[in-house]
């Protein structure tokens, strides 16, 4: 049954019920006035009846002339009473009616011979009246008790036909009402496990009404996107084989070229050494320095071959990491020694920066030497007569500890453009370079990808003509499954009501989406990715992310317009945006309307940081709240209600410490006058004990006015205050965000 | 001195190799095949192969499986050569009997080196 249909049925049986109202109403209408006809005429009756009772008092049947004769008009009284429905058929009224015509027929002039028998007549005639009149009285009677029992049962049916209608309408509202709710929620539900992902879920259609309709369009859709993903599906399974054919055919390739150079090299290494034999002086000999010409080129080539091969591996998924626990200052004496006659060639002077304990990492010996070693030998190659500088960091904070690798070079440096490609294959600054300096083009693209194999990365940060920094960034420990992990594509994380916030990366580059996925992941959000600018505004205008990470450097669409872009869609301009990049670009991203700004490589904190000071919750985030009114914390938490916020309670300062024993929040909600331990000693101590660390953001709820010094030990403690009358959602919220901003960059700038 | 059998397919490789192995002292006997080196290596018992892995009619696996279950030649330790970087290869090379493994382009040094370890292993066991 259509909704129409339905609706038109409730409609036509309340109608219905109103039509028996009206009819009920009607028929009580025609009774009552059916009653009033019988009460006229049994007053008329009553009238008649008393005036012949007048006239029949006046005959005197007595001998002697009649003083006015015998009264017509009682004749027409009784006629006129003999149509009265009342009294029709009365017996009392024919016999009265019979001695009204003896007496008239008889003569009352007669009377006086026949005094006696009409005396009796008349006396008969009066006692039939009195009959009657007794007769009339009790039909009057019954009119009355009958008047009154109709309106009784009238009033009784009204109101249990008003009760009727009334149960009626209530239980079809309801009836409709539920029925709607049920199929929206069906709807809603359905709806959300497909938006969620679920392309196979459809929709049951129970009814054939407007909703099924609505649901079989959202199966329709569904059917539609699965069969877009499937072919989407196709389309990369084929691209991902070609690509391995590619791969393979590269690695064969590689092989053929192999063979030949084999005897190039080999042969020339031959005739050097006869040469040599035959006591020919390499500096002088022509011939020598022609086949070390063509030996260094045939090295050259090899070099190359080796690259590709490395690449077409690491494309095949065929590189494997082979993970060992090393001493980082042995692989540092290792890769230096290697490099140390490159550095000499062009008088550079190197300087070691390496903490007295560096200690040993877990990683890819061979992959991380030669990265090292790349980035080592390409500082050596492009400085001349300047300084090549190595500087170890170990980051022990967090709970998963990184090494820095910083190559820095006084050398001729790069441009921002020139910087952009410098990882990418075959890329060198420009082809002139390559001449000068030589290097396959391949070094930086491999050596980042062995690092990002290893969880870590590489980046640079140049000034043309002033130098370079190239840093290798590497978990301390390397974990084996980090590769495996699947590069989640779509938003991750389908049950959005247990996960964080929604964040949005936008990157062309699928190492570093990959990578912030994984940090993003990690700290508890949802993600969203995007490679490029166009794809990112899309899904930022549709998905609404908490927060949008931009990548600056990417093709067509930059971020600097997808920043634009997005600050001048009504839509999406409340966004935060958290641009990303290689260069430093501070003053741009800000004028733009960037929310923060973050150099690569990204660090997981740091980032994290970001992400909270722009208001973003992640899973597990969680608020105490300090208060010892118990109605205060509701409206604290009614404030709250549908963030992501986990809530942990406290009624006094003792309580608070004992409750983040068992977990440390990430922001505190404090009553400023509380019994047992107040706002102020809470702060002092909770200051105190956080010394060394980053200070919880707290904000301080008070229902009165602070003083001054109380304000001041606010500013001390790094405490926020907001009043008790204020307290809704969005307040509280910029509030929130403002100490999370707050206190995150004065640990920055107290700590760093 | 030392015999050692060159089985290589590519007539320049062989040729180079020999002769810088030549200079180097040793006595090089070689094939050009995988059939014709299993032979040579009963017929003349080298104290060393080196082999090519991608030979005609049996290809440097085949050979060396033969060559390791052969109780004649068993003992001889063989090199495998190859232009495949793959370290599949290696593992490849290695399941099928070889005693260590080098990869085209030759690094003479690297090989000698390699020689040397292997011929000294038996001298002195």
């Amino acid at each position: 049954m259509t909704i129409a249909q339905r609706l038109l049925l409730s409609f036509g049986l309340i109608l219905l019920l109103f039509g028996i109202n009206v009819a009920l109403a009607l028929g009580e209408q025609y009774l009552r006035s059916s009653s009033v006809d019988r009460m006229q005429a049994s007053a008329a009756d009553q009238l008649l009846l008393a005036r012949a009772e007048v006239l029949l008092r006046g005959l005197d049947p007595r001998p002697g002339p009649v003083s006015g004769g015998y009264p017509e008009a009682l004749d027409g009284m009784l006629a006129e009473l003999a149509t009265s429905p009342a009294l029709a058929g009365n017996s009392d009224l024919q016999a009265l009616m019979a001695a009204s015509k003896a007496l008239r027929q008889g003569g009352l002039e007669t009377a006086a011979e026949s005094g006696p028998a009409a005396d009796a007549t008349l006396k008969r005639a009066r006692a039939h009246l009195a009959a009657l009149q007794a007769e009339q009285q009790r039909n009057a009677d019954a009119v009355v008790a009958r008047d009154a029992e109709i309106e009784r049962l009238g009033r009784r049916v009204s109101i249990a036909n008003l009760l009727l209608t009334g149960v009626l309408v209530v239980v079809l509202v309801l009836h409709f009402f539920m029925f709607l709710r049920r199929r929206v929620v069906q709807l809603n539900s359905g709806t959300e496990r497909i938006g969620g992902g679920d392309l196979t879920y459809r929709i049951p259609l129970e009814n054939d009404d407007e909703l099924a309709e609505v649901a079989m369009g959202i199966n329709r859709m569904a059917g539609q996107l699965q069969q877009a993903v499937r072919s989407t599906d196709e389309a990369r399974l084929a691209a991902e084989q070609a690509n391995q054919l590619k791969s393979s055919f590269l690695a064969n390739m590689s092989h053929e070229l192999r063979t030949p150079m084999n005897a190039i090299i080999g042969y020339t290494e031959m005739l050097l050494e006869d040469l040599a034999d035959s006591g020919a002086d390499p500096e002088s000999n022509q011939m020598v320095q022609d086949l070390e010409r063509i030996r260094s080129s045939g090295k050259h080539l090899l070099a190359l071959i080796n690259d590709i091969l490395d690449l077409s591996k690491i494309e095949a998924g065929k590189m494997q990491l082979s993970l060992e626990t090393f001493p980082v200052r042995a692989l540092l004496t290792d890769v230096v020694d290697t490099v140390r006659p490159l550095l000499a060639k062009n008088s550079n002077t190197l300087v070691l920066r390496v903490p007295d304990e560096p200690g040993s990492m877990h990683a890819d010996l061979t992959r991380l030497r030669q990265s090292l070693f790349n980035l080592l030998s390409n500082a050596a190659k492009f400085t001349d007569r300047g300084t090549v500088t190595v500087d170890i960091t170990v980051d022990e904070d967090g709970p998963s500890p990184r090494i820095r690798f910083a190559v820095t070079d006084t050398g001729i440096g790069m441009t921002a453009e020139q910087m952009g490609k410098v990882f990418e294959d075959f890329a060198q600054a420009d082809s002139s370079t390559a001449r000068r300096f030589g290097g396959t083009g391949l070094g930086l693209s491999i050596s980042r990808r062995f690092c990002r194999m290893m969880g870590g990365d590489i980046s640079v940060i140049s000034t043309a003509g002033a130098g370079s920094t190239f840093t290798i960034d590497l978990p301390v420990r390397v974990n084996e499954a980090l590769p495996d992990d699947a590069l989640p594509t779509a938003v991750a994380g389908a049950d959005s009501s247990q996960a964080g916030d929604l964040v949005l990366v936008i990157d062309d580059d699928a190492g570093t989406l990959e990578l912030l996925s994984r940090l993003l992941h990690r700290e508890g959000y949802r993600v969203a990715t995007a490679t490029t600018g166009e794809e990112g505004l899309k899904l930022a205008a549709s998905l609404r992310p908490q927060a949008v990470i931009l990548d600056v450097l990417m093709p067509r669409l930059d971020g600097w317009a997808v920043l634009t872009a997005l600050k001048q869609n009504s839509t999406t301009q409340a966004i935060p945006v958290i641009v990303v990049t290689m260069l430093d670009d501070r003053d741009m991203a800000f004028s733009l309307g960037a929310a923060e700004f973050m150099t690569k490589p990204v660090e997981r904190a740091r980032l994290a940081a970001s992400l909270l000071r722009c208001g973003l919750v992640p899973r597990g985030g969680t608020v105490l709240l300090v208060d010892d009114d118990p109605q205060s914390r509701a409206l604290m938490k009614r404030a709250l209600a549908d963030s992501r916020w986990q809530i942990m309670e406290a009624g006094d300062g003792w309580q608070a410490f004992e409750v983040m024993q068992q977990r440390a929040p990430d922001l505190i909600l404090l009553d400023w006058v509380m019994p047992g331990m107040g706002g102020l000693e809470f702060l002092s101590r909770l200051r105190a004990a956080e010394k060394n660390q980053a200070p919880t953001p707290i904000i301080i709820i008070t229902a009165q006015e602070l003083a001054g010094s109380e304000q001041s030990d606010l500013d001390r403690y790094r405490a926020l205050r907001m009043s008790k009358s204020a307290l809704t959602r969005s307040t509280l919220q910029a509030q929130i965000s403002l100490a999370l901003r707050d206190t995150r960059s004065e640990a920055r700038l107290t700590g760093g | 001195m030392p015999i050692i059998l060159l089985v290589e397919d590519n007539e320049m490789n062989r040729d180079m190799l020999s002769r810088r192995l030549l200079r180097k002292g040793f006595d090089v006997v070689m094939a050009e095949d995988g059939a014709a080196g299993v032979a040579r290596a009963t017929s003349h018992s080298p104290a060393l192969i080196l082999m090519d892995m991608s030979l005609p009619v049996i290809d440097g696996w085949e050979a060396t499986r033969r060559l390791k279950a052969d109780p004649a030649t068993a003992g001889i330790p063989i090199i495998a050569l190859t232009a495949h970087a793959m370290s599949e290869d290696r593992d490849k090379a290695l399941a099928a009997g070889c005693d260590d493994y080098d990869t085209k382009p030759i690094d003479l040094d690297r090989l000698l080196a390699k020689i040397s370890g292997l011929l000294g292993k038996i001298d002195g066991g």
